[in-house]
């Protein structure tokens, strides 16, 4: 279970987070929606102590940490409870994609080196990989890379995983493949919390959908309530804007 | 102009002779460079407060002067303040016991380290914030995310720099005559004092510039090229 409290976070006058409060359950997939600077990413990466809120209180498992007091080894240790995948996959440029799944687990998490491997080879086959082992992520595409990326986040297996919008880097055509392999892996019960703007894989996938707006959520229920019979004028337009139809004229 | 080959010869054994205090002043301003380079980067790059200031102010003076002028200044200061610092520590020694290699060192270090701390800095700076992100993110710490994944790209941009700025200061070890002390160039130009024959020591000083110079190039390209695999093709 994971839950943040009132967080607060602003960079400047600016405020980007305005006391939010998310309460995941296990196995629960949420979904973020928002515009730019609703303070979506912000919120996870807050999670992550990437960003260092200004206030309010995160809770993973048994363990709470107010978020503007933690020390360096609360922070290591939450961090282990939490994996993150980027927008732009962020891979160790310098590592294999075996190497890339294998160093969060032998060196952050002491795992013995033939166990890492093993872990890190079903979780690269898991994501269709199983022939890349040794390929650097100079020598992978760019759908190839996001893969490796979420592998990396699935062999650690950690009480939730992030995904922070990990598709819009993406080529169109490799969204697709991206998004399915998500879905396969929410299937099996992992706990994620979803940044993202593809709408209609928000509503495949979700178990819960937030919508945020201004550093304060709006609304938040299942798909169907958020998506399809929103209550508030806000997430009407944001979703009419987003799901307008396009007409193409070529 | 009349060229004499034996002359060249001559020169050139005598320049050869000298290689050791031209490598040795290299090899030990290098790693000095190195060492504190390192931390002075780090402290500019991670502006440590206060500290970064003080290596600001410490980069800005050394980039700025000629490195004739540190090695006379120094060696001015060495020869004037040596024997009340030493007998202010304690210590038995006095200026005559000391080599002017060190002097020579000691002076060629600092701008030494000013300019490998500007190289390793943009290095650092090449590294894109995501890669730390990432270690953190796999749980990693500052300092294992920094030795396993920060440091080895680093390297890759900053070898190439590092091969430049090593034959530039074997170079600039040169001007050590200015303090006393014999290297591969005035170690050439021994003979020529005798028998008038410069432009044959200036020669053979240049074919032995051009050997190290050969060699370090070498060094470096091979270590870009081990450290850099993972820029490469397919495997």
């Amino acid at each position: 279970m994971i839950e943040i409290k009132n967080i607060h976070k602003s960079y400047g006058k600016n405020k980007i987070l305005n006391g939010v409060d998310v309460h995941v359950d296990e196995g629960e997939v949420v979904v973020i929606l928002g515009a730019s600077g609703s303070g979506k990413t912000t919120l996870l990466r807050s999670i992550s102590f990437l960003e260092s809120a200004d206030q309010g209180t995160l809770t993973i498992g048994e363990r709470t940490v107010e978020l503007n007091k933690a020390k360096k080894r609360d922070i290591v240790a939450f961090r282990k409870k939490t994996a993150f995948v980027f927008q732009n996959h962020n891979l160790f440029n310098n590592r294999t994609a075996l190497e890339n799944v294998t160093e969060g687990l032998i060196v952050g998490r002491k795992m013995p080196k033939a166990e890492a491997v093993e872990i890190a080879k079903n979780a690269l086959a898991k994501v269709g990989l199983a022939d890349r082992h040794d390929y650097y992520p100079s020598q992978l595409s760019g759908g190839q890379q996001q893969r490796v990326g979420i592998a990396r986040a699935v062999a650690l297996s950690p009480e939730v995983i992030l995904f922070d919008e990990p598709t819009s880097a993406l080529d169109p055509e490799l969204i697709g493949e991206t998004l399915s392999l998500i879905k396969k892996i929410a299937q099996e019960g992992i706990t994620m919390m979803i940044v993202t703007h593809e709408i209609s894989f928000a509503y495949d996938v979700a178990s819960k959908v937030i919508f945020m707006d201004g550093g304060v959520i709006v609304e938040e229920g299942t798909p169907d309530e958020v998506l399809v019979r929103p209550k508030e004028e806000r997430t009407r337009q944001f979703l009419k804007r987003i799901l307008k139809p396009v007409e193409f004229n070529i | 102009m009349n060229i004499k080959p034996e002359l060249i010869w001559e020169a050139f054994k005598s320049a050869v002779s000298y290689i050791p205090i031209t490598l040795l002043i290299t090899l030990v301003v290098v790693v000095i460079g190195l060492l504190f380079g390192i931390i002075v980067a780090a402290i500019r790059t991670y502006r440590v407060p206060v500290l970064s200031h003080a290596a600001d102010g410490f980069v800005i003076i050394f980039k700025a002067m000629p490195i004739n002028l540190i090695l006379v200044v120094s060696s001015l200061l060495f020869v004037t303040h040596f024997n009340s610092i030493a007998s202010f520590l304690h210590l038995t020694v006095t200026v005559r016991d000391v080599s002017r290699i060190y002097v020579g060192i000691f002076a060629l270090s600092f701008p030494a380290i000013a300019q490998m701390s500007e190289f390793i800095r943009g290095s650092l700076l090449s590294v894109d914030r995501g890669q730390y992100e990432a270690g953190y993110t796999v749980g990693l710490t500052f300092l294992q995310t920094f030795r396993r994944i920060i440091l080895p790209q680093m390297m890759l941009v900053f070898v190439p720099s590092l091969t430049g700025i090593v034959i530039a200061l074997m170079k600039a070890t040169s001007l050590v005559i200015l303090i006393g002390v014999v290297d591969v160039m005035n170690g050439a130009l021994k003979y020529a004092n005798l028998y008038f024959s410069y432009f044959e020591a200036y020669l053979a000083a240049a074919l032995v510039y051009w050997g190290l110079s050969l060699v370090i190039e070498f060094l470096g390209k091979s270590v870009e090229k081990s450290i850099g695999r993972y820029r490469g093709d397919p495997a």
